[in-house]
């Protein structure tokens, strides 16, 4: 058995990489959208260079965003499937809120709130891109539907909840991930977590054996 | 303007754009300014839009102007005298007319001679053989002292206003309804609003252009249309008249200094061969009183004429010449438009200048034109742009190799660039100041006609040569001599006094004993020496008419609206008040500048002051078609002439060498079922604004308007390619499929009109065919107008 | 125009600084005096130095298939049958500038669009940033991207003019008086004459364009044929906002709520509860 601090494989390079342009591009997204939602924070548009080049790049870094979030989809689909573990493991979630372990029901790899986090960021993701490009491109939505206006004002409003969504997806995420779960982070960093880490959060997912880690990376170590 | 000056004495507008203002009724026929009078229409709707004056539209097609008209009536192409023929019979069997003003002020109750008549659609004195009319039988009844005979009641079978119901007596509504393919009902529909202002109290204008001028019976339309005004008492009234609207900015200004054929400057008449001295001029050219009370202005023609080549001669015309009476060509030659080119087409024309115009794309039949063209030694084009005229030897379907004419491009100033002045529709000559540079290089008119002038005197003086006298003898005194100033030749038309050199007030002034010089008597007066008074601009108006007598100068006189001695009944009292023109106040005429002595009593001479009549011509033996309009068909027709099966057409036409083949006869009416128009756009003039990208932008592409009938029948789809061709030619272009013209029913059949637009050529920004490809090679039988606007084409879709 | 004008600034985060007294303007087109020469389309050209577009004839006396970027005024051409007599409809097609502008509420840019206290609306390119919200947000389908400056364009009613005490180009231009100029008071008193004209010389249903839905505009239209507002391309009951973009706006108060909600509880999570460090945690806890 080896030491609680021993380091143990638990995303791919490839996922990191992933899961990086996913999160930059939304927050970059989410930041340029507030500007454009909310004047007080227009000056965010800086972030992309200003008004009219934020406009301009925001509808590409959501290129990026979409593309990124199709990856995602394939590399981890297989791992979300949602089951009657899950299913327990979110109708405690209360408990989990308050590091009540022992009512915690134990979670594979993922849990049941990271698998319903993904379903529901895939799900924002179809929403931003069907909305997003008619917004992108309304002139030639006006051109082929008569009422065009109402259609492209309705985009606005989904594109706009889709926002709030992921907003408060992405506020909780990071909250989890670097400030109430310390060590998380480091998943997405080096790719490790210790075998303590692993042992509280996913007591049911063995490292030693998870395809996803154990094959190149396992090797080279 | 020959038919206006066949019935009142002369050829313009007799009111002016502002005065439309006034009017309760608007009639629009052979015209449709709000296409291509854009700013004088504003006083059509004024008139509306003030105080619910009824606008009415009759043409061929829905135009721009029918779009704000109250109502609208569609006719055939040519069929414009049945139509004002039906509204004469109309007025006529209703008692519509204005039965005080037609004793006072027209030849109703003139007697015309017993050997007049009119049957089977000729007059009397026809001679078949010269295809002409000997017009002795069209005139009036004399007494011993060589006086027309009249009778007052009006009642006398061979008083013209018996003549003239029994000659539109034929008019009924049903014959109209066949003729022209409007509906009986829709006819009389608007027969009631045309004919409402035969009253003192109402009051009706008449705008019409070149779609009644441009036809083999134009200026009789025109005559019809004045008859009608006549009858309604509507000329010289305030609100009334019937109005001339000019093309451009000037054609009245180049009219009045003789733009057309057969004329001087003033309106004065070309010497014939027969006339071998000025007194034999003088002796034909000066008409004589016919009733005792007319002033017979025109007896004052041996002043003007004097005067005028005074102006022209100066020192070299001295009574001992006559006062260079024969440094004038005398010529019998027929000097139109068509004569010109037929004589180009049959190479019997050397050169040609075309200064300002573009004829290329101007007159009928275009392949004949090109080869006409082509025929020329030279060809000069003056003018600011190139021209499709120019460049006749590369026009589509040309062969360059084949064609030796020598054609020299003159670019020269545009009038923007210059100063000068315009005498619009209304007669008024109003001065303009430049408000551009021209581009460096570019010469204006007046330097290259000078320099072509002192060239060609320079050339006779060194190698001498036949006939130089009146180049020689030619008045060119100006501060410099190779490019005379506008305002010099303003000064020099409007004359001055020889012995003190003061420039003239009035052509009142003018002697005819060589004392006097004027370049043109009518606008003698404009420049005086108060100054340039085309430039003044003061905006009052103390009739509160429009008249503004402070506003730029009209000529005669500075009056405004011409016969206004009309405007009051034979007492002198306005006929209305509130629309008074002039009125006596038992000493003189207030109100506008009386056309008639400021002090002379209303029953001292009648009221037209320009005719041997004193009186307006109902009945008018001046035209070469007749006294009075009857309808001709055009010579293409889709129908037969039903009023006279035999006599179709105008019999006194011009026909030229080749002519006849190049038109659609009876048998090939099935071949070319479409009565074809041709028309302009408002967001083109003519062919200049080929060159202005914004226009080109608003108009881009020659178009063929096809009735949505029509179009569904051939299978033409609404901005697909359509082709037309008649036969002499084609045009292929963009299709506009429209509700706006409709089927018309003209002797049971049903008939389908279309129209194209004039302003395409080959030279330019954007590229289209050319109208005329389609026109016949024809015209008026009085000013040689071409027929533009009735021919028969067929269409497909391409 | 001077920054003391404006009344109204999109994306404002503090109230418009406009302090001026100026009277509303307003423009009105008697539509049964136009006689569709396009004199207002050149001018509008001409004026704004606007580039020529390539344009092809496409059936119709129109000259383009619609507004653009460079064509801020379109003369629209109808035929139409009306109680059995056909009319040739020509309605000028530009900006109507609303009283309540749907394009300025829709604007995220700050200051990319303005309302002067003349009525005028106005978009300052300098500040567009392309989204072409307002595109949406105007209820007559006026406001054009230009895909080469990534900004939108529309009459601006000549405001340089207009500052300067002229009339619009437009205006102007008009060879037969169809379009007047002067303060909206006046243009809606001239609005009623005309309108009683109409009805005097036989027409139905006159009425004056200036819908309540978006507080009436400056631009206004005297349509002979009020019941048939459709045929004019006229919407009868146009409003500022669409029923989506007013839910969005409600929504975005709400939401920078729901953000802020989450970020909080977050945080007092974090000081109530705290973090979870797994080394802390005893290994026979699991």
């Amino acid at each position: 058995m080896s030491t609680r601090s021993e380091l143990v494989p638990r995303f791919s390079s490839a996922q990191r990489l992933v899961h990086w342009a996913v999160g930059l591009s939304f927050t970059l997204l989410l930041l340029t959208g507030l500007a454009f939602s909310y004047p007080a924070l227009f000056w965010l548009t800086h972030l992309l260079g200003g008004g009219t080049s934020a406009m301009v790049l925001h509808p590409w870094v959501g290129v990026v965003f979409s593309a990124a979030m199709g990856a995602t989809f394939v590399m981890w689909v297989r791992d979300m499937r949602l089951g009657a573990a899950d299913r327990r493991w979110l109708r405690a979630i209360q408990a989990y809120a308050r590091h009540d372990t022992g009512h915690v029901p134990p979670a594979g790899k993922y849990n049941g709130g990271q698998k319903l986090f993904f379903w529901a960021q895939t799900l924002l993701a179809l929403v931003f891109l069907v909305s997003g490009l008619a917004l992108w491109f309304p002139g030639a939505i006006a051109a082929v539907v008569p009422a065009a206006s109402t259609l492209l004002a309705s985009m606005r409003l989904l594109h706009y909840l889709a926002t709030l969504a992921g907003g408060l997806l992405l506020t909780l995420h990071v909250y989890l991930g670097l400030f109430a779960f310390p060590g998380t982070a480091r998943g997405m960093v080096d790719g490790k977590v210790s075998r303590a880490w692993a042992a509280l959060h996913h007591p049911a997912w063995r490292p030693d054996t998870d395809p996803v880690t154990t094959t190149r990376d396992a090797e080279r170590r | 303007m020959a038919s206006l000056a066949a019935t009142f004495g002369r050829g313009a507008m007799t009111n002016h754009w502002k005065d439309i203002k006034n009017a309760d009724v608007v009639l629009v026929m052979g015209a449709n300014p709000a296409e291509n009078h854009p700013c004088g229409f504003k006083w059509a709707l004024e008139a509306r839009n003030t105080h619910g004056a009824r606008l009415v539209t009759i043409d061929p097609r829905f135009t721009r102007t029918s779009a704000v008209a109250d109502d609208h009536l569609q006719i055939r192409p040519g069929s414009d005298i049945a139509l004002l023929g039906g509204l004469v019979r109309h007025i006529l069997t209703n008692d519509l007319h204005h039965a005080d003003y037609v004793r006072a002020h027209t030849n109703a109750s003139f007697l015309v001679s017993d050997r007049f008549s009119f049957e089977d659609g000729l007059f009397s004195g026809f001679d078949a053989a010269a295809n002409r009319y000997d017009a002795a039988s069209w005139e009036y009844e004399r007494d011993a002292d060589g006086y027309a005979r009249r009778n007052p009641t009006l009642e006398h079978p061979r008083c013209v206003f018996q003549l003239l119901r029994a000659h539109f007596d034929r008019y009924t509504p049903a014959r109209v309804a066949d003729i022209t393919g409007c509906s009986e009902e829709a006819f009389l529909r608007i027969a009631d609003i045309v004919c409402s202002t035969g009253t003192a109290d109402r009051v009706g204008t008449v705008m019409y252009a070149v779609g009644w001028t441009m036809h083999t019976v134009g200026s009789q339309i025109i005559r019809t249309g004045a008859i009608l005004q006549l009858l309604l008492g509507n000329i010289g009234r305030p609100g009334g008249g019937i109005n001339a609207l000019r093309g451009h900015a000037n054609v009245q200004g180049a009219t009045d200094h003789a733009i057309v054929a057969g004329i001087l400057p003033g309106y004065l008449r070309v010497p014939e061969p027969a006339q071998t001295s000025l007194a034999e001029h003088l002796d034909d050219a000066t008409p004589r009183p016919l009733v005792r009370e007319t002033l017979n202005y025109w007896g004052n023609y041996p002043k003007f004429f004097v005067s005028q080549l005074k102006a022209w001669f100066g020192d070299r015309a001295q009574p001992d010449n006559e006062f260079g009476y024969h440094y004038l060509g005398k010529t019998d030659a027929d000097a139109t438009w068509l004569s010109i080119w037929d004589q180009a087409h049959q190479g019997n024309l050397e050169g040609f200048i075309a200064l300002g115009f573009n004829p290329l794309l101007a007159g009928p039949d275009v392949s004949r034109l090109q080869a006409a063209m082509a025929k020329l030694k030279w060809k000069v084009v003056i003018d600011p742009f190139m021209l499709d005229s120019a460049e006749f030897w590369k026009a589509p379907g040309m062969d360059p190799a084949a064609i030796d004419t020598e054609v020299l491009y003159l670019p020269t100033t545009h009038w923007i660039e210059r100063d000068g002045s315009f005498t619009n529709s209304g007669r008024w000559a109003q001065w303009k100041e430049k408000a551009i540079d021209p581009p460096i290089g570019v010469r204006s008119d007046t330097r290259v006609l000078s320099e072509l002038f002192w060239r060609v005197k320079d050339l006779y003086a060194a190698e001498g040569g036949a006939y130089d006298e009146p180049i020689q003898a030619l008045t060119w005194n100006y501060l410099n001599p190779r490019e005379p100033t506008l305002p010099e030749l303003a000064q020099e038309i409007n004359g001055h006094d020889l012995a003190s050199g003061r420039r003239l007030g009035s052509f009142g002034e003018l002697k005819d004993d060589g004392s006097t010089a004027s370049g043109n008597w009518l606008y003698c007066g404009s420049y005086p020496e108060a100054g340039n008074q085309m430039a003044r601009r003061s905006t009052e108006d103390p009739t509160g008419l429009g008249m503004h007598h402070g506003w730029a100068w009209s000529w005669p006189l500075n009056r405004r609206v011409l016969y206004n001695r009309a405007s009051a009944d034979q007492a002198g009292a306005a006929w209305e008040g509130a629309r008074a023109g002039i009125a006596w106040n038992g000493r003189e005429w207030i109100g506008d500048v009386p056309d008639y002595g400021r002090t002379t009593r209303p029953d001292a001479v009648g009221a037209f002051i320009m005719t041997e009549e004193g009186v307006a011509r109902l009945f008018s033996p001046l035209l070469k078609d007749g006294p009075i309009p009857e309808h001709y068909e055009p010579v293409e027709s889709p129908t037969g002439n039903i009023l006279h099966e035999q006599v179709a057409i105008n019999p006194v036409l011009r026909w030229y060498d080749g002519v006849r083949d190049t038109l659609a006869q009876e048998a090939d009416r099935s071949a070319y079922p479409y009565p074809c128009t041709i028309y302009r756009v408002v967001e083109r003039e003519h062919f200049v604004t080929s060159n202005v990208p914004y226009l080109v932008e608003a108009m881009p592409d020659f178009f063929v308007e096809v009735p949505e009938g029509l179009a569904a029948e051939k299978g033409i789809a609404n901005g697909g390619q359509v082709r037309v061709w008649s036969r002499r030619g084609e045009v292929q272009g963009t299709a506009i499929v429209t509700k706006r013209i409709g089927p018309l029913t003209v002797n049971g059949q049903t008939v389908w009109t279309v129209g194209v637009p004039v302003h395409w050529g080959f030279v330019g920004l954007t590229q289209g065919a050319m109208a005329n490809q389609l026109t016949p090679f024809i015209g008026d039988a009085n000013t040689s107008c071409p027929e533009f606007k009735a021919f028969l084409v067929n269409v497909e879709a391409v | 125009m001077s920054t003391l004008s404006i009344r109204r600034t999109s994306a404002a985060t503090s109230p418009a600084p406009g302090i001026r007294s100026t009277p509303e303007y307003a423009k009105l087109i008697d539509i049964g005096s136009c006689i569709g020469c396009k004199g207002c389309e050149v001018a509008c050209k001409e004026w704004n130095d606007l580039k020529v577009e390539p344009t092809a004839n496409f059936g119709s006396y129109q000259s383009h298939q619609d507004l653009s970027a460079h064509t801020w005024v379109l003369m629209r051409f109808d035929e139409v049958e009306m109680s059995g007599r056909l009319q040739w409809l020509i309605t000028k097609d530009a900006c109507l500038h609303c009283e309540e502008p749907g394009c300025l509420y829709a604007c995220p840019a700050p200051g990319a669009i303005v309302q002067y206290e003349n009525g005028i609306v106005d978009i300052n390119q300098d500040r567009c940033i392309g989204c072409q919200y307002c595109v949406t947000g105007c209820p007559f389908d006026i406001p054009r991207f230009d895909r080469d400056t990534k900004k939108v364009y529309k009459c601006n009613m000549c405001v340089d003019r207009v500052d300067a005490g002229l009339e619009p180009a437009c205006v102007k231009t008009c060879p037969t008086h169809a379009i007047s100029w002067g303060s909206k008071e006046d243009m809606l008193a001239l609005a009623d004459q005309k309108v009683d004209l109409l009805r005097r010389r036989g027409f139905e249903n006159p009425v004056t364009y200036n819908p309540a839905g978006i507080g009436g505009t400056h631009m206004m239209y005297v349509v002979p044929h009020g019941d048939r507002l459709a045929d004019y391309r006229l919407p009868a009951t146009p409003t500022a906002s669409p029923a989506p973009l007013t839910g969005l706006g409600a929504l975005k108060r709400i939401g920078a709520y729901v953000l802020g909600f989450g970020v909080l509880s977050s945080l007092v999570h974090y000081l109530t509860i705290g973090p979870q460090t797994a080394e802390d945690v005893p290994a026979d806890e699991h």
